[in-house]
């Protein structure tokens, strides 16, 4: 799967790339605008797991060149493979804040990349079964809560308006894609059991992580 | 700077903290060793706390040492032996083993929980007994890396 990551996120940018170059009136080239979004790749992803997430975002993008970004969700993760003679939950809920540098590729179209800060506060359990020959088997599990993560991302951004329309409700609406690599800064170690998970950074199978956010926005123009 | 980017994704590789060659459980290895002539083929382990030695995963009928598994619910394990002697050819007799440790939970490679566990001292009624650790021959070590050989 790993190695379709980069040729899918090309085939994206490029139907993005397409979409926007006869949408020349659209919103946002150099002026100042907020904005809200929501992911929805999340939404999909949980209905076809045991996973249930959410994440909003808002923020400002000043001139066209730099955006302030504030993001906020909540996951209740149940990652599969992290325990496989057992299970494991993470739930709880995370921010980010950051700023990104906007390049507008073509009218309407923009590529940007920055950097974020994350937190994540959440519990977690688990559960493990471990089988003897000559024993009883051995059933452990583990609740923990008030547990706490902080990340760094760096962020690359693109998006592009969803209607080719020149006016309008419809001509403020963008979707796009937010690509993430998380790197980061806490400790996972517990006693006798790590964090497998955090909701907002994944799984913690390794301490740089990529992520990608599907989205949809509604821009309000300020000036 | 999207190159950039996605080789830094690609780097975001697996990594591991417990690369160890854990099994399913926990076990120290056992041979019996005859002083005068350094044969294995002396002691022959018919059942560990009442189960037959043959039951168990681990046993191993070519060299005649075995791998007892440890209680993951204690820090000692008590082997109750019925064994019989091949030089003497005298009938099943009894014996004990006793092993202490500290165990913890690790995760292996393939997301497997087990249990670890850290072997403090084995004593037998049977004989002499000595520990080797194959990482750290003086010391405690990680009971599935121990043989304790018994002379008998």
């Amino acid at each position: 799967m790993k190695p379709l990551l980069p040729f899918i996120f090309s085939l994206l940018l490029l139907g993005n790339h397409c979409r926007a170059q006869d949408s020349l009136q659209t919103v946002g080239a150099r002026q100042t605008y907020a904005f809200l979004y929501a992911d929805y790749g999340k939404g999909i992803e949980s209905l076809f797991n045991k996973q249930s997430k959410w994440e909003l975002a808002t923020g400002i993008n000043l001139a066209g060149k730099w955006r302030i970004n504030l993001e906020f969700g909540s996951g209740n993760l149940n990652p599969a493979n992290v325990i496989n003679n057992g299970n494991y939950n993470a739930h709880g809920y995370y921010y980010r804040g950051g700023v990104d540098y906007v390049f507008t590729i073509k009218p309407g179209r923009t590529l940007a990349t920055g950097i974020m800060y994350a937190a994540s506060r959440f519990d977690d359990s688990g559960y493990a079964e471990i089988q003897s020959e000559l024993w009883d088997d051995l059933q452990v599990g583990f609740t923990r809560s008030n547990l706490t993560a902080a990340w760094m991302e760096w962020i690359l951004h693109t998006e592009g308006p969803v209607f080719h329309k020149d006016n309008g409700i419809w001509h403020n609406f963008y979707w796009g894609i937010r690509g993430r690599l998380r790197f980061l800064l806490t400790p996972i170690k517990q006693p006798d059991f790590d964090i497998y998970a955090i909701p907002g950074y994944g799984k913690t199978f390794s301490r740089v992580v990529p992520a990608a956010n599907f989205f949809l926005s509604y821009r309000f123009n300020l000036k | 700077m999207i190159l950039l980017f996605f080789s830094g994704w690609w780097v975001a590789c697996t990594d591991c903290s417990d690369c160890l060659p854990f099994e399913d459980e926990p076990y120290v290895t056992v041979r019996f060793l005859n002083p005068a002539d350094s044969s294995f083929h002396y002691i022959i382990v018919h059942t560990v706390n009442g189960i037959p030695a043959s039951d168990l995963r681990h046993f191993s009928d070519t060299t005649y040492q075995y791998k007892f598994p440890l209680n993951m619910h204690a820090d000692s394990s008590l082997f109750a032996l019925t064994y019989s002697d091949t030089a003497s050819g005298s009938p099943l007799q009894n014996a004990v083993i006793t092993s202490w440790y500290s165990r913890q939970y690790v995760r292996r490679p393939d997301n497997f929980i087990v249990v670890q566990c850290l072997l403090n001292s084995l004593t037998t009624d049977l004989g002499p007994l000595y520990l080797k650790c194959k990482s750290n021959p003086d010391s405690t070590c990680i009971s599935n890396e121990a043989t304790a050989t018994i002379y008998f």
